[in-house]
């Protein structure tokens, strides 16, 4: 269980990003932080996954900070390297570690749907294999915590709903807790199993609120249709 | 590349035309012809003078490389290796080797080391200040990535800082090529003052001194032409290796 308290982010210059952040993230859920632009979601990532320290408050992961490997993290740009195939990028985390990965990295990109484009340079890919690809790196290692910015912001609508439906299969099948970071009502709708709704800066968590854990059957059905009925309500009792 | 070499051929045309015309005596400015004819009249000792002058271009370009990475690697792997050399590397940019050339000829003793070291001073700082540059601009997404998987630093820099610095790299190297030319001759117009025959530079001056005009026009063609080779041939490995990582 990943537990927040009190934790602020005051940026030198005195922009405060995060004012007394409180949040329960229990294990399995699928968490979409909502906010508008320059609230401090992605801050509140950061800190999380140990890349930024809070001037104030407490963040606990199962009883400390989460270790290396534990947390998988996509960043809104698929962050791949350019001079490495699609297997060697997933394969990164492995041989970070002494490991080769090769194994592990071929299944993981068979795992998204890129079995066959494992000697791939990333400018051979689309924007959305490549994500695809950082979503494969970051599962790769079996992490317990997945930490996503934005990761479909830049991509079409159509490669923006297959990626997500994908997302949603994938951590249900490894059992992972996600905190996933969005400005997307529809995307929160069809992805959370709870949402956060955080206020304008300095940010702080407004409103919570649970969704069934089934994914809604399709986007025109009644399910998903309350379900973004829910989420918009939540986001303009804020606003 | 067709409308360059017309262009070319166009502007020693005017040039020739210009000296023929004017009447301007070759010891003032020679045309195209008594320049070729000068080169033509000994072009083995031109050719080994201009492979004298590469030898030691090339030398201490290699010697500018290594000392240029394993410096800009150093800074980037510790920041006490950057306070500390930082301000030594600005020096060496700005002394002026004609100043201490002498006293590097005197100090190395062989002709040809010191002839080295001098270009190597010339040639050192574009591919150290663009490998630095480079290293110090690896996107901080990738360096994130790399430290939420703990990676270690000399990690950091192998496998993503020293890749991800390549196109600045080659980009440095390219200038520095140059001016590792620029720097052998000049270490060759001192040593060759002092009595050292071999390179270009001291085919220059001996043509100067004779007031051979047409000869020395020739030797400085020659210097132009491998400039234009060492920059063409620089220019290929980085378009070749750039648009291989990019």
């Amino acid at each position: 269980m990943l537990v927040i308290e009190g934790a602020s982010r005051r940026f030198p210059g005195g922009t405060v990003a995060l004012e007394r952040v409180d949040l329960r993230v229990e294990r399995g859920d699928f968490l979409v932080l909502l906010g508008p632009s320059g609230c401090g979601k992605s801050t509140l990532l950061r800190l999380i996954a140990g890349l930024d320290a809070p001037d104030a408050g407490r963040l606990d992961w199962e009883g400390g900070r989460p270790g290396p490997g534990e947390v998988g993290f996509v960043f809104q740009d698929a962050t791949l390297l350019p001079w490495a195939s699609a297997e060697a990028n997933v394969a990164l985390p492995f041989r970070l570690r002494g490991a080769a990965g090769d194994g592990r990295a071929r299944a993981a990109l068979a795992e998204v749907g890129l079995a066959g484009f494992e000697g791939a340079r990333p400018r051979a890919l689309s924007g959305g294999m490549r994500m695809r690809v950082s979503i494969a790196r970051a599962l790769a290692p079996r992490p317990r915590l997945l930490l996503m910015d934005e990761p479909f912001a830049a991509l079409d609508e159509a490669t923006r709903h297959g990626l997500q439906a994908q997302l949603r299969a994938l951590v249900a099948e490894h059992g992972v807790t996600c905190v996933f970071v969005t400005h997307s009502l529809y995307e929160a709708a069809f992805l959370a199993t709870r949402v956060a709704v955080m206020t304008a800066r300095p940010g702080r968590i407004a409103r919570e609120l649970a969704l069934p854990a089934e994914a809604p059957a399709d986007r025109l059905g009644p399910d998903y249709s309350a379900r973004l009925r829910q989420v918009s309500e939540a986001v303009h009792a804020i606003a | 590349m067709r409308q360059a070499a017309l262009s070319f051929a166009l502007s020693l045309a005017l040039w020739q035309g210009l000296v023929w015309g004017l009447g301007v005596p070759a010891y003032l400015l020679p045309g195209p012809v008594a320049i070729v004819r000068a080169f033509a009249a000994d072009w083995a000792g031109m050719l080994r003078a201009l492979l004298a002058t590469l030898s030691v271009a090339g030398a201490a370009l290699l010697l500018a490389t290594l000392l240029g990475v394993v410096l800009a690697v150093a800074m980037a792997a510790s920041r006490w290796a950057e306070a500390a050399l930082r301000p030594w590397t600005v020096i060496l940019q700005v002394t002026p080797v004609v100043a201490i050339a002498p006293l590097i000829v005197v100090w190395v003793g062989d002709p040809f080391a010191a002839m080295t070291v001098c270009a190597t001073v010339v040639a050192f700082f574009p591919v150290f200040s663009s490998t630095a540059a480079g290293l110090a601009a690896t996107p901080p997404e990738w360096l994130e990535l790399f430290r939420l998987q703990g990676a270690r630093r000399w990690q950091e820099v192998l496998w993503l800082r020293l890749p991800a610095a390549l196109p600045y790299f080659l980009s440095g190297l390219r200038i520095s090529g140059g001016l590792a030319l620029v720097g052998a001759v000049v270490a060759e117009f001192v040593t060759g003052a002092g009595g050292v025959a071999s390179g270009l530079a001291f085919r220059i001056l001996e043509a100067g001194y004779r007031l051979q005009i047409p000869r020395m026009f020739a030797a400085l063609a020659l210097l132009a032409v491998a400039g234009l080779a060492v920059n063409a041939a620089l220019g290929a490995v980085e378009r070749r290796i750039t648009a291989k990582l990019v």
